[in-house]
């Protein structure tokens, strides 16, 4: 099976500016601590394409993704 | 209303710009407007669209105007103008500024940034803040009354910025009579009235560099190549070290005047909205009783009022982008060569994503589903200052008050008041506000 079973969201806390603009493509994926800094709440919150977007368009790039192609 | 019959740079809508946005937000979220032929953005999801496809909405223009054409020795043709933009944006006002760059330049120039002013780290040193708020409330309240924005947010603004970057104290005089001395920074330029492209480029200033634009905040380059300089030398622990010691992505080393053109940037055009932000958000808490009661009975709700603030009456009302390929937006055919007014102030407000959009409601769940700090690769990076200060203001205010007032004398009675705004479609502030406090004993 070639799906994202093995996904691992990561967000830099020293990098993210707390836009929250990662919630506002992937909310069930993101949301933002007391801090408003990032926080992933789910690793499959959201279709693989949201969460890419979402890493996308933070702006300041402290989203990533590794995923394993799933053949383990 | 006809919405044709009225110009949205018209300084008399100033006082309530939100009738006629509210209005185009609702009914015509892309508008091609008939007295200067730009197209205004104001709903939400169409100013996203804009916001992020920076390859076909330039920000060259982002503070020239309604008609940035008139500002080129030439006029471009073709449904692709990158090429003539790029070649030409020494015409334009602010060129030299991140605000005004587009990939790849601004991604570089955005590296310098990355990290150095963010929620973590405001945290970690949250109680210079505190300490500097404190500082500025004990000019004011001794006196049980004051006109916040000169009093208060000005100073307070230029202390917590230049504490940041490691501005020594004894410097704010002389970066402050610079301010004063030149012509307007870039919040007081757009404020005047950006650009309009009444006057051929020639009989702009020049700043000395060959450029026509204006570069109205090369009055601090000096002083902070400087700085870069010596920090290089002799790193603090300040943003401006930070600064100083970034690499661009590709691994070089950024000379000094590339550094420091960011860092005025951080020091002159963040200060100016974040005291008008201050400003909004000081008068609701003096003319709203209620939710001053409600602010001080649940403290943790400060954030949200600083964020529902932002929503309803950010200080940014609008921007310009510039259309460098043909596209359409929907359902409006852009040509290339379009200004586009992008109204972050409207797009804020509308009822689809906000139920009764002008109302301010601290409850709301998506209090902080709005722009006023824009969206995509130009999102303030002053965000997370911006939001400490306020919040910090707020929470320190109530800590040391029992009760702040309106002046009366200065604004009116309760019901009747008169509060003056900056005269400009760009920007949303007030221009004075006096306020009487009961200070706890």
């Amino acid at each position: 099976m070639a799906t994202a079973a093995r996904r691992e969201i990561r967000v830099d806390r020293n990098l993210c500016m707390g836009s929250g603009q990662c919630c506002w493509y992937a909310p069930n994926t993101f949301d933002q601590d007391d801090e408003t800094i990032a926080i992933v709440i789910d690793q499959h919150g959201d279709p693989a394409e949201t969460i890419k977007t979402a890493a996308d368009s933070c702006p300041t790039q402290a989203i990533s993704i590794a995923e394993d192609s799933g053949q383990d | 209303m006809d919405i044709d019959l009225i110009d949205y740079t018209d300084p008399s809508l100033t006082s309530d710009p939100y009738r006629l946005l509210d209005y185009l937000a609702e009914h015509k979220p892309v508008y091609l407007e008939p007295h200067h032929g730009v197209v205004m953005v104001t709903g939400p999801e169409e100013a996203i669209a804009v916001l992020r496809a920076p390859d076909v909405f330039s920000s060259a223009t982002i503070v020239a105007g309604p008609d940035p054409m008139s500002l080129f020795p030439q006029r471009p043709e073709g449904d692709d103008i990158t090429e003539f933009v790029n070649a030409n944006r020494r015409y334009l006002p602010q060129n030299d500024q991140i605000v005004s760059a587009d990939p790849p330049s601004h991604t570089a120039q955005r590296a310098l940034l990355m990290g150095l002013i963010t929620p973590k780290r405001l945290k970690e040193n949250e109680e210079f803040i505190w300490r500097l708020t404190d500082r500025q409330l004990d000019e004011i309240l001794p006196r049980g009354t004051a006109e916040i924005m000169a009093d208060y947010a000005q100073p307070y603004t230029l202390l917590v910025i230049a504490d940041l970057l490691g501005v020594p104290e004894e410097d704010h005089a002389e970066l402050l009579s610079r301010r004063l001395g030149s012509q307007m920074t870039l919040g007081e330029r757009t404020a005047k009235g950006p650009e309009t492209g009444d006057r051929a480029p020639q009989d702009r200033g020049d700043n000395g560099g060959g450029d026509h634009g204006q570069n109205t905040l090369s009055i601090f380059y000096d002083y902070f190549s400087a700085k870069v300089e010596e920090l290089r030398q002799r790193p603090q622990g300040d943003v401006l070290t930070g600064m100083a010691q970034a690499k661009f992505p590709d691994g070089t080393v950024p000379g000094p005047i590339e550094v420091a053109r960011i860092a005025s940037n951080l020091f002159a055009a963040g200060q100016e909205t974040t005291v008008r932000l201050i400003g909004t958000a000081l008068r609701r808490i003096a003319d709203e009783p209620e939710v001053q009661a409600l602010l001080r009975a649940h403290r943790d709700l400060v954030p949200r009022f600083i964020e529902e603030t932002l929503r309803t009456e950010g200080p940014i009302l609008g921007e310009y982008r510039l259309a460098v390929k043909t596209t359409e937006l929907g359902g409006v055919r852009i040509p290339a060569g379009t200004p586009v007014l992008l109204a972050n102030g409207a797009a804020n407000r509308d009822p689809r994503q906000f139920e009764c959009p002008a109302e301010f409601r601290v409850s709301r769940e998506n209090v902080r589903r709005h722009i006023a700090f824009g969206h995509g690769i130009h999102t303030c990076p002053g965000a997370p200052l911006a939001r400490s200060e306020a919040r910090i203001t707020v929470e320190r205010l109530l800590d040391r008050t029992t009760d702040i007032r309106i002046n009366a004398d200065a604004h009116g009675p309760a019901g009747n008041r008169r509060y003056d705004y900056m005269k400009t479609y760009m920007f949303r502030g007030l221009t004075r506000l006096h306020l009487d406090f009961t200070v706890r004993g």
